[in-house]
């Protein structure tokens, strides 16, 4: 790793370029309070003070809904041969970095999923360090800062941005504009070590999660469950927000005049009624708080053990979304009460 | 490629009663033909293409070579696909995945197979596998049960065994109608497991059948004192991917397409939503 800085002035040519050699990605503003990763079409566009955007960055490599293969009597099973586009998503912050960790562990664990990496693989990323707002709870997962899995990370600082350049790509990338980037000068760093604990004063709400496993364990009957899934609507929302949730369904269709067959694969959510459902009418979590709870468990103790690590990345995106005002840290206080 | 299944072909379907039938499938690829190998316990996903995906245990012995066969109930739309084919159609399989049967563990010790109605299907792959390396086993007990004479699967195979003298294995049928003929055990499959009589200690037990089966057994096995650790029992849970990704299969904390199906049943009762 080593660090450069480039003036804020120069950000613009330097995405520019970038966008020249590379399908480049950014955050735009959608709504009023709303953010969206975009392709990029200029710097005035891009979102620079965003904190999240609706659709975690997932939707690039594991999208809503994916054709896998299609099977026609004759031709047998044909799969898409097309190369993905070598990418670069630019503003991400710590927590969907995180959020990408996670989901390549999972993608990778046992047999690589193919569809997922073939679009990974091709990506690379430019991290842009953030304020917290009131939702923000990576300070609590401990997921406020990221030592892996970006390429280049810009930290903002008044006239500058300190950049961390972590990978032959990232360098790749600094090479397109060697003429943007310097060497950092003494009073830079100690700008950047005041802005780190300015960012931590930041930190308003706190999730404690101290033993929550255990918790969770021990309150599995707990009538919190009971509680909060009244509330809930089951809309999924939190699911499809959610950078790390990851389940999905498998279907078919077939077109009628031509006779072929897509095997697809789209996003589903564990709340579902009929997610756990099987032939014969068995339901292995179909009431209201088996289901509510299950999700919780899932991010908090089953990935964990699996993978070494708990899902949820604070990154807001599930509380700032639910229609019925569930907030995370509502719910983990009161299984804590 | 992940989620993508090879084409195999159906060479052959039979009958075994109303709503099972055995098919056995031959690979079109010949390099996946030969390449294909698998352990006792483990499962395929089978696609019928325009319906969609189903996870079958694997019925076949992992010595026979060449072709894969899948004992199918006609139960929903796949499988209700699967029956309705004729020889010769293509489907889809991939796999093998799971855990299987820890064969390795169960090798050296007494084995004691019970099986309620379809829950022979992968036991018959576990079957077997003991009939081809008998030597490397002691004492081999197997029990089935079915609900009458008509619905024990692979009929003339069992009586086999039931013949053999290097094997004790008991038939159970719940009732016998009136024009039946019925050589084997009338009445629960708990009251079988007594009259094979398999020692306690250094006894493997594999359990297999639908849940209220498995009440029964589990209850009866502990109260003869096996441990909770040697019985070894095969979850069943809806299934999308077979690999770890899609999350239909977790239970508890636990992925059974990966980790699974085959638990023991210490395993299973520290899984929370268990039955
Ligand atoms: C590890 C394992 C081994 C199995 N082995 C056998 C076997 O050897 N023989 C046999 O006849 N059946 C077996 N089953 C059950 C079989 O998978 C279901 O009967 C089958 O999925 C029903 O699919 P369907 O499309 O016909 O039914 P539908 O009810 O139309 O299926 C609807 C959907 O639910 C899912 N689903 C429904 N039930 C199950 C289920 N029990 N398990 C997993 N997914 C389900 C299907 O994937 C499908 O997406 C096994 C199940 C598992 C998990
Ligand atoms: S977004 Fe809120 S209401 Fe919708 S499923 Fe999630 S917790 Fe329930
Ligand atoms: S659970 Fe909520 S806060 Fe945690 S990563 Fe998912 S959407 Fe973000
Ligand atoms: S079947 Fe998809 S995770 Fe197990």
């Amino acid at each position: 790793m080593i660090f450069r800085t480039l003036t804020k002035e120069s950000l613009p040519g330097f995405l520019d370029t970038v966008s020249g050699s590379y399908r480049l990605v950014v955050p735009e503003q959608k709504g009023r309070d709303t953010y969206a990763f975009r392709p990029y079409s200029g710097f005035h566009k891009v979102a620079m003070g965003f904190l999240r955007t609706v659709i975690p960055p997932k939707q690039f490599f594991f999208p809503p809904r994916e054709g896998l293969f299609q099977f026609t009597t004759g031709a047998g099973i044909e799969t898409a041969t097309d190369e993905p586009p070598s990418s670069i998503i630019f503003g991400l912050h710590p927590c969907d970095l995180h959020g990408i960790d996670i989901l390549d562990r999972v993608f990778s664990y046992g047999e690589r999923d193919t569809f997922y990496w073939r679009r990974r693989e091709k990506t690379g990323f430019i991290g842009l360090s953030c304020l917290p707002d009131k939702y923000c709870l990576c300070k609590s997962m401990h997921t406020d800062f990221i030592v892996d899995i970006y390429d280049l990370f810009l930290y903002t600082l008044d006239d500058v941005y300190m950049v961390s350049v972590r990978t032959a790509l990232g360098d790749d990338l600094v090479r397109l504009r060697p003429d943007l980037f310097r060497e950092p000068t003494a009073g830079e760093i100690a700008e950047y070590k005041d802005r780190i604990e300015e960012r931590e004063a930041k930190f308003t709400r706190i999730m404690d999660i101290t033993n929550l496993a255990d918790l969770l364990t021990l309150e599995y009957k707990s009538d919190v469950w009971e509680r909060f899934s009244q509330r809930c609507l089951f809309c999924g929302s939190c699911v499809m927000v959610c950078p790390t949730c990851q389940c999905f369904d498998v279907f078919d269709s077939t077109d009628p005049l031509t006779n072929t067959t897509v095997r697809w694969r789209r996003w589903d959510a564990c709340m579902r009624k009929d997610y756990a459902l099987v032939t014969g009418g068995h339901n292995f979590r179909g009431a209201r708080p088996e289901r509510f709870r299950f999700r919780y468990l899932h991010k908090e103790i089953g990935f964990a053990e699996m993978h070494g690590k708990p899902t949820c990345t604070g990154c807001g995106r599930c509380s700032e979304t639910c229609p019925a005002g569930i907030d995370m840290v509502e719910v983990v206080r009161s299984i804590r009460e | 490629m992940s989620l993508v299944p090879q084409t195999a072909t159906l060479v052959e379907k039979r009958y075994l009663d109303p709503q099972h039938s055995l098919f056995r499938f031959v690979f079109d690829d010949e390099g996946v033909r030969e390449s294909f190998s698998f352990s006792p316990g483990q499962f395929v996903m089978l696609s019928i293409f325009g319906v969609g995906e189903a996870p079958i245990s694997i019925t076949s012995g992992p010595d026979e070579k060449g072709f894969v066969e899948l004992c199918v109930r006609q139960a929903g739309r796949v499988t209700g696909a699967l029956h309705a084919l004729e020889e010769n159609a293509t489907v889809g399989l991939r796999g093998p995945y799971g855990n299987g049967y820890p064969v390795d563990v169960m090798e050296g010790g007494n084995l004691l197979i019970v099986a309620g109605g379809l829950g022979i299907a992968p036991l018959r792959s576990l079957i077997r596998y003991v009939l081809y390396r008998r030597d490397r086993f002691r004492e081999v007990g197997i029990g089935y049960g079915a609900r009458n004479p008509e619905s024990v699967l692979f009929s003339g195979e069992m009586q086999n065994l039931v013949a053999r003298t290097d094997i004790k294995c008991i038939l159970s049928v719940d009732s016998v109608p009136e024009a039946c003929r019925w050589d084997g055990h009338v009445g629960r499959v708990t009251e079988i497991i007594d009259r094979i009589n398999m020692p306690i200690e250094g006894t493997s037990v594999a359990v297999c059948g639908p849940p209220v089966f498995y009440k029964f057994v589990l209850e009866k096995l502990l109260s003869l004192g096996y441990s909770k650790g040697s019985i070894y029992m095969s979850l069943e849970r809806r299934m999308e991917c077979g690999l770890g990704k899609c999350g239909h299969c977790v239970v508890g904390h636990k992925y059974t397409c990966i980790e699974g199906p085959i638990f023991t049943y210490w395993d299973a009762i520290n899984l929370p939503e268990i039955f």
